[in-house]
């Protein structure tokens, strides 16, 4: 055989042979790169010391290119801006996306890219909302999910992330925030799923159940294990596990309903699940179990779908890596957004309308205590930072600043507690407000005083007439919660608008000021007669939702069928 | 002619042998099922498709050029230095079928590769239509039928189809006629003024230079699509249109307009209000009972832009030369893919004869470089023309001008105006620092390099860069991606400028020289 093979016969066989072998070392080496890709990760591999710390498919794609490198990053800059100025998208995302890969360390590359597709590209859809959540989420998870992975030592990405969950996300400056929280939600309840705040121990035991699985085969391998998934496995073949674990756990079929009482199993279902939703949180959220456990003990049980709870989440991350890449630097910026995220998490009240319904973010008093201590911590932190920089010729913090903002909070809480009837939390917070205020004072001893002097401090800034416009502007709010969020919302803006209304009784006189019941009538003509559309659009399907609503709720309020 | 077939037969299997035809075959179907599988988009079918479009056609025509260059650079070179020629030159051959045949055998080559490429591109986009990836749904509670129905609706409507496409006019030539008429009589002329008087054809002409009409808020304008036979009654128009908006000195970011489609059958006009990005494209679609007998599409935009809390109303700015279009289903997105395949496979025929003819006078590595040199001068051709002559130059300075007085080119007015401005200022620095005589030969001679210098940005460098090769003109994925019909007569006018044209004349100095050439002794 061999003879009758010619010479260039052979040679080409030879070299297709070659080629061949070539093809499938380069199939299983590309196969291997993402376990190798891991294991490097799991065993320090990669250098952490220094921002290289992307995988070896980044470093080669970013060395193929030699010298010419900068040229080509350059160019591509220069189209992914002219795509964008021409509204094509779908295209400059892409771009993007090889500008990244080749230059992995260059934190500012996916920082303006971030800061571009969530603040920029999403403002081009002003009238199609599911787009504009896309390209927020989209800047979000690029940060999350891939920038903080790749060049995990650098904390201006941490902090990049945390201002976008603050500003975007946690303060009314969008219209279209509502959306963005909603949709924030609706993702945190799909990841961490039934793991109420208050149970939020298990992210312990998912930690740690990480630790000690980093893959699903050592999971479902584990010694303790074994024989309780191989009896599974020879009841239900097609078991997926973990993934189908939440589901096996709620709705077990019939065939494995005997099995699943022996109580090894049961455990080992329930750890599956516990796992899966660790894997989750990392490949979906970008968060770990370690970190979200160590904040709620921290500061109390966070609601992850509040967006502040991320920005917590996120800066409280940053401050730490910075601490450790670059220890002489200050960590003003990451320690305010803490300090923000936390007090507004004592603070919440909204409510979000998800595809699974009405989700309360109601205040967590639970967490006062541990953020009154934080907040005094950041500002003594704050005023020794001053010092140094000072000394560095630097500006300084404005401490008077944050002093009065944690005096506003503690004044809020205050208003919010007392409304709400929680007179213990009222009386503790004014006795911390005791110690800020200058004048010698006791507001512990009589909160209602304090509340009736809060109130009627400022209906007095606004005056008598702005007062009666105030309360059936609250009122009117009161309706516009009720269109948007239901009856919980339409019921917690009366209450303010009853305390509103008393302060305003003991401010201005009954002469003056007329009953709720009136308020109600006189606004609800207003907004169905002459209209008020800085508050409810005068669209006939809105009013006539509202209508309906009220009818229900608040039927006194609706006497004549609506016109 | 059997001596033309053969050689350009040999040239092919040459070709075909070097392996480099191979090599970019490979290399171009793992690229394009590459893109398939792994570029994203913006998180929709239609986003997703564009840039497979898109990226699929620039990796095609880039190493199809590469190809171009290292066997245009080789083909008739390599048979020079390796002494084949002499072989064929003892033959009865006539030289101009040598290098004719080569020209056909390498433009076989490679469009025989575009071919493949192109067929595996429309394979991989009906794949990917088929199997599209899972995309995020922002908003969970919306009805998944709904969303699928809108998005196949939109790909249909935007990228399979192909339309051929309409510019505008932004006059009535009866209404000008009747205007300029009017404004003749207040002049104090009292002979009459015919439709085919000198003075009005060249007022129309002002008109029709105009780069950019202004409108106010509250103002509108007529815009006119004529000669529209080939629209059939049941089919949809969409009007695809980019226009500018400046509140005050700055870009207004959201333009509020509406647009009026005048009934011809004398029913209500429809009235459709929309908002865009200032000089961003959008489009919206109408029935085409719309046109009217006479083949003529008349509609009416205006400016919305009313003022906000603290803001001027914005003044919305109409790019008429390329801010407008009327575009007509007319055909199969097949057909236009073919066409947009063809358009492409015209500049590799021109950069294969520009190689050849140059391996006539030059080394192999020398056309390389010389063909390097054209790819680039074609690549940056458009942007060197817009650095050159920005085609929005009048946008940026265009603050409150009065519409009506508004005739004249607005580009050379803004160039005059600002030249002005500055001349003025050096003028006036000028007095304070010297004396009068010198003040004045200084201000001549600036003027006179100022002239020069607007002379060759207005008159010379246009001219330069039209010559050169224009690879804007045959990439076929812009209109691809909007369903643009890429037309037959398009693609004659392509050929004739860059085969019968550029490479052609190249050719014809090519054959001048390889006629005068001993082919049997190294350069």
């Amino acid at each position: 055989m061999k003879d009758r093979l010619t010479p260039t016969i052979r040679f080409r066989l030879r070299r297709a042979a070659l080629l061949i072998a070539t093809a499938v070392c380069l199939c299983a080496g590309g196969r291997c790169l993402d376990r190798a890709n891991h294991l490097g990760d799991v065993h320090l591999l990669f250098s952490r010391d220094t921002d290289e710390a992307a995988p070896p498919e980044y470093i080669l794609a970013s060395s193929l290119l030699g010298g010419f490198r900068g040229i080509f990053i350059t160019g591509l800059w220069m189209h992914a801006q002219e795509l964008k100025e021409t509204g094509r998208y779908y295209e400059m995302v892409d771009v993007y996306k090889i500008i990244l890969t080749l230059q992995p360390h260059h934190a500012s590359a996916w920082r303006y890219q971030a800061w571009d597709l969530t603040y920029n590209v999403s403002n081009e859809f002003t009238d199609d909302l599911e787009h504009r959540v896309y390209w927020v989420f989209r800047g979000i998870d690029l940060l999350r999910k891939e920038a903080v992975q790749k060049v995990p030592r650098t904390p201006e990405l941490y902090w990049e992330l945390a201002w976008y969950f603050h500003h975007k996300l946690g303060t009314d400056l969008d219209p279209a925030v509502d959306a963005y929280r909603a949709h924030l939600a609706e993702q945190v309840l799909r990841e961490v799923r039934s793991i109420p705040p208050n149970s939020w121990e298990l992210y312990d035991k998912i930690a740690t159940l990480q630790a000690e699985s980093p893959t699903k085969t050592a999971l479902l391998r584990q010694h303790s294990y074994e024989r309780a998934y191989q009896r599974l496995l020879d009841i239900d073949p097609d078991l997926d596990l973990p993934r189908g674990a939440l589901d096996l756990m709620r709705q077990p079929p019939e065939s494995l309903q005997k099995e699943l009482a022996n109580e090894d199993t049961s455990e080992f279902i329930r750890n599956c699940w516990l796992w899966q939703i660790g894997q989750d949180l990392e490949q979906k959220l970008g968060m770990r179990a370690r970190e979200m456990h160590s904040l709620c003990a921290r500061f109390g049980p966070i609601d992850w779908r509040n967006p502040e709870s991320h920005t917590l989440y996120w800066a409280t991350l940053g401050e730490r890596v910075l601490s450790q890449a670059r220890p002489r630097e200050f960590t003003t910026r990451y320690r305010y957004l803490v300090y923000r995220a936390a007090m507004s998490l004592v603070t919440a009240q909204d409510e979000l309308v998800t595809g699974e319904g009405v989700n309360f973010f109601t205040p967590r008093y639970q967490f006062l205590e541990q953020t009154t201590t934080y907040a005094k911590q950041t500002l003594e932190h704050f005023e020794e930072q001053n010092v140094l920089r000072r000394q560095k010729s630097l500006v300084p913090v404005d401490t008077g600043l944050m002093t009065d903002a944690y005096m506003r909070f503690l004044t809020d809480v205050a208003l919010n507690s007392a409304i709400d009837g929680n007179v213990r939390v009222t009386e503790n917070i004014l006795a911390e407000l005791d110690e800020f205020t200058v004048e010698d004072s006791d507001l512990a001893a009589d909160p209602a005083r304090f509340i009736d002097a809060e109130l009627a401090g400022a209906l007095k800034k606004l005056g008598r007439e702005d007062t009666r416009l105030l309360l059936g502007a609250l009122y009117a709010q009161s309706c516009r919660v009720l269109i948007q969020r239901g009856e919980a919302g339409y019921r917690r803006k009366q209450a303010w608008l009853e305390a509103a209304h008393t302060a305003a009784l003991r401010t201005w006189g009954a002469g003056f000021v007329p009953t709720v019941a009136e308020i109600r009538v006189q606004t609800i003509e207003r907004i169905l007669v002459e209209g008020w559309p800085e508050m409810i659009p005068p669209e006939p399907a809105i009013l006539a939702q509202l209508v309906a609503r009220l009818r229900l709720v608040d039927p006194t309020v609706i006497s004549q069928p609506p016109k | 002619m059997t001596a033309l077939w053969a050689i350009a037969r040999h040239t092919l299997l040459l070709s075909i042998r070097s392996m480099a035809a191979i090599a970019v075959l490979v290399t171009t179907l793992i690229g394009i099922v590459l893109i398939a599988l792994f570029l994203e988009g913006d998180n929709t079918l239609l986003g997703l498709l564009r840039v497979i479009i898109t990226w699929s056609f620039g990796l095609t025509s880039f190493v199809l050029m590469l190809l171009v260059l290292y066997s245009a650079a080789s083909v008739l070179d390599s048979e020079i230095v390796g002494k084949q020629i002499t072989l064929l030159d003892t033959k009865p051959v006539p030289r101009w079928q040598i290098l004719l045949g080569k020209w056909i055998g390498l433009s076989t080559l490679v469009g025989a590769l575009l071919l493949a490429s192109s067929l595996f591109t429309y394979l991989a986009l009906q794949w990917r239509m088929a199997n599209p990836p899972t995309f995020r749904q922002a908003n969970a509670t919306r009805p998944e039928a709904a969303a699928e129905e809108s998005v196949t609706d939109a790909i249909d409507r935007q990228l399979w189809s192909s339309r051929r496409s309409w510019r505008p006019r932004f006059y009535d030539a009866e209404i000008e006629l009747e205007r300029f008429r009017a404004d003749a009589g207040h002049r104090g002329r009292t002979t009459p003024v015919a439709t085919d008087d000198p003075e009005f054809l060249a007022h129309l002409a002002a008109i029709e230079r105009n780069p950019l009409i202004p409108l106010a808020f509250g103002e509108s304008q007529e815009i006119i699509f004529s000669g529209l036979r080939q629209a059939a009654p049941d089919s949809e128009l969409t009007i695809r249109y980019r226009v500018y908006g400046r509140r005050g000195d700055d870009e207004a970011l959201q333009v509020q307009h509406r647009w009026t489609l005048v009934d011809p059958h004398g029913n209500a006009p429809t009235e459709i209000e929309l908002k865009s990005r200032s000089g961003i494209t959008a489009e919206f679609h109408a029935s085409a009972r719309f046109i009217g007998p006479d083949s003529t599409l008349r509609v009416i935009l205006e400016n919305r832009s009313a003022p906000e809390e603290d803001e001027a109303p914005a003044r919305l700015i109409i790019p008429t030369y390329s801010g407008i279009e009327l575009l007509i289903p007319t055909g199969s997105f097949e057909g236009n893919f073919v066409r947009g395949t063809l358009l492409l496979w015209i500049r590799l025929i021109m950069l294969a004869g520009i190689g050849i003819a140059a391996n006539t006078f030059v080394r192999g590595p020398v056309t390389a470089f010389l063909l390097l040199g054209v790819i680039l001068a074609g690549s940056l051709n458009n942007f060197v023309y817009r650095l050159v002559i920005p085609p929005m130059a009048g946008v940026e300075s265009h603050k409150a001008h009065d519409p009506h007085t508004h005739e004249h080119d607005q580009h050379a007015h803004d160039h005059d105006q600002h030249a002005h401005d500055h001349g003025h200022q050096h003028e006036h620095t000028h007095d304070h620092a010297h004396d009068g005589g010198r003040t004045i030969e200084r201000g001549l001679a600036t003027e006179f390099l100022r002239s020069i210098a607007r002379f060759f940005k207005d008159a010379v460098a246009p001219t330069l860069l039209r010559i050169l090769p224009d690879f804007d003109a045959t990439q076929p994925a812009p209109d691809l991606l909007v369903a643009r019909e890429i037309g037959w007569a398009r693609i004659a006018g392509q050929s004739l400028l860059d085969i019968g044209v550029r490479a052609g004349l190249f050719w014809l100095i090519g054959l001048f020289c390889f006629q005068r050439r001993e082919v049997g002794l190294p350069i």
